[in-house]
């Protein structure tokens, strides 16, 4: 099937910071990533709570 | 890149801009010409720009270019040749002509009308002959026949004005009383439910903290005959709220939590949410660890929701008929004669609260019922009447602004407004499972557009609740169902967030439910749900298609201001 599968711009916030990652979670209850600390980019110190901003698009499974 | 000669033909009126670099002679055809569908994009990245003396593609077809043109540049008078003038729009052609000359004079008795568009009825006055007549009249018309009521509904609603805890659950003197061991009780619904608690919200104290809220239940309950027909009573002025966690204190049935204060979380007044005069009485339910996210855990959680539920609805079943504050009768109809449509209502399957119970016993209640997970998904039809009886109590799925609750079942707009329309036959309201894996919902998909062939329904209106993969069984619904002539609309929250995926050629009457200023969805529980004045566009959309009137083509990007417009035309 063919999709078209557009990036968009979601909001976000940190629930957890660890030493290693942070987990977020995506507005529109759309799910919870996480990802290592140098896949963020950051201005500020991390903390929880900090609202975050993502592309993202749907998971295709291939 | 250049267009077909179906594409051409779609956007004759648009204006011709050259695809590629043309040489000086080239006669334009459609292979000469860029797509209009892309002009937004074009336009906005500065690449082209229309003036208003531009030729449409209708008019340059067979014209000759008379110098060399770059690509992207728009065809004026000044650039090509032999190309179709604009024609004066037409005038609305006179429906009869002038009386033929006669050239026999009126002593040949025959007055000859050539008559090229007749409206209206001519009237002869009783007495005349007709057999002089050159032609035979025609048959008065028979009188259409009358529509039949297949079966009918009545709702009693009885007025709640307060509701309290107490030693006995009674219904008397519009004060609703619950016992207070019940929540105890009600752990005997499953092994997995490890505590119930209930609380009573009244409406000037909801800010309230709460835990994820998994679905709003109306109250009602059976007195006569089963779900569709005979008679049903409603606690009216109070709704039940489920909310639940599991031992860990992990929100249940969201992805994520959608805890917060009642107040912000609640879009009061939506059909599916609290009214903002609901008495809302809370239960929150706790199950066993590490359940909330899977399909027996908040199952488990319905089912003690139902429990208590239950024990409510046989004090109501007690209520005097004569103390009901109001009386709605339903039909379902055979009307003969008006277009069959059919409603189609799209419901998450993919598993675990992406579920919902079919047909309980009580109305909107667990028991009894079956879940459309375990029918494998496949179309299930029900009557207008069953809809409105509570037939379905919906597992819910995320998220909290597109989900459709059992309440929202219980109010359909769309249920209501087409089953009581005059013009229209409603057939029936099939719901449609969205299984996880695309085969198995191609599967259930092409069962739909099997049995809306087999129903001979003319038209269609194809609904999905929330947004994400289930999109992609929308368009497939729609594709099947429209391929097989069957003029078909849609209606889903799409916007920014849920924008769509896949598409086809059917999908050309989409109705937006969004609510949320920016296109997100906003968490705000039934926010962007399907409400009333949704209802109307879609069903005006329909009746327009039905009618062979031509839908302009939607916007690039969602835009409030469509919608808007298109709101115009229901006042």
């Amino acid at each position: 099937m063919e999709y078209e599968l557009t990036p968009k711009l979601l909001p976000g916030k940190i629930l957890e910071v660890t030493d290693l990652g942070v987990k977020v979670t995506l507005k529109g209850r759309m799910g919870i990533i996480q990802v290592p600390l140098r896949s963020v980019i950051t201005d500020k110190a991390l903390q929880v709570g900090q609202e975050i901003r993502v592309y993202l698009s749907y998971i295709e499974v291939v | 890149m250049s267009i077909t000669v179906e594409t051409a033909s779609q956007h004759y009126n648009d204006p011709a801009v050259l695809c590629c670099l043309r040489k000086k002679g080239t006669v334009i055809s459609a292979s000469d010409l860029e797509d209009p569908a892309i002009f937004p994009d074009l336009e906005e990245s500065g690449l082209l720009t229309l003036s208003e003396d531009s030729l449409t593609i209708g008019q340059v077809l067979g014209s000759t270019l008379e110098q060399d043109a770059d690509a992207m540049t728009p065809l004026t008078p000044e650039l090509v040749s032999h190309y179709v003038e604009k024609k004066p729009e037409e005038k609305e052609k006179a429906t009869t002509s002038e009386p033929a000359a006669n050239p026999a004079g009126p002593k040949n008795s025959v007055i000859r009308f050539s008559i090229n568009e007749l409206k209206g009825q001519i009237e002869i006055p009783a007495g005349f002959d007709s057999a002089a007549l050159p032609f035979t009249l025609p048959e008065a018309p028979k009188p259409e026949p009358e529509d039949r009521i297949i079966r009918t509904l009545t709702q009693r609603e009885f007025n709640v004005q307060e509701v309290r805890v107490g030693a006995e659950t009674s219904f008397q003197d519009k004060v609703l009383t619950i016992r207070e061991g019940l929540c105890a009780e009600s752990l005997m619904a499953d092994p997995l439910v490890k505590d119930a608690q209930l609380d009573i919200i009244r409406p000037d104290e909801r800010h309230v903290y709460s835990n994820t809220i998994m679905d709003v239940i109306p109250i009602a309950t059976k007195v006569e005959g089963i779900l569709g027909e005979g008679t049903t009573n409603v606690m009216h002025g109070v709704v039940v709220i489920l909310t639940g966690v599991d031992e860990k204190g992990v929100q249940i049935h969201e992805f994520g939590s959608c805890e917060g204060y009642l107040d912000e979380k609640i879009r009061f007044g939506r059909p599916g949410s609290p009214d903002p005069d609901d008495i809302m009485i809370r239960i929150n339910v706790t199950v066993q660890e590490n359940t909330g996210m899977e399909r027996r855990g908040p199952f488990a959680a319905h089912k003690a929701c139902d429990y208590i539920i239950q024990e409510i609805r046989e004090a109501l079943k007690k209520a005097p008929a004569e103390a009901c504050d109001k009386e709605d009768v339903y039909h379902d109809y055979k009307k003969t004669g008006k277009p069959r449509v059919v409603l189609v209502k799209e419901i998450m399957g993919q598993g675990a609260m992406h579920d919902n119970v079919l047909l309980p016993t009580e109305p909107a209640g667990v028991k009894g019922g079956q879940r459309n997970v375990d029918l494998g998904n496949v179309p299930v039809v029900l009557s207008p009447n069953e809809v409105r009886d509570g037939g379905i109590h919906a597992l819910t799925c995320i998220g909290p602004a597109t989900k459709e609750v059992t309440r929202h079942y219980f109010r359909e707009p769309l249920v209501n407004l087409m089953a009581e329309d005059d013009e229209i036959n409603l057939v029936g309201v099939v719901f449609i499972g969205s299984p996880q894996v695309n085969d198995e919902k191609a599967y259930v998909s092409a069962r739909l557009g099997q049995l809306a062939e087999a129903l001979d329904v003319e038209g269609a209106i194809v609904t999905t609740e929330g947004f994400g993969n289930n999109h992609i069984d929308f368009a497939e619904n729609i594709e099947q169902i429209g391929r097989r002539g069957i003029k078909v609309v849609g209606a889903s929250y799409c916007a920014y967030q849920g924008q769509l995926v896949v598409g086809n050629k059917y999908m050309d009457a989409m109705i937006e439910l969004n609510k949320d200023k920016d296109g997100f969805e906003n968490e705000i529980l039934a926010d962007s749900t399907l409400c009333p004045s949704d209802a109307k566009r879609a069903l005006l959309m329909l009746k327009t298609k039905m009618a062979g009137v031509p839908i302009e083509p939607a916007n690039r990007k969602w835009t409030q201001e469509v919608i808007t417009a298109n709101e115009q035309f229901i006042q």
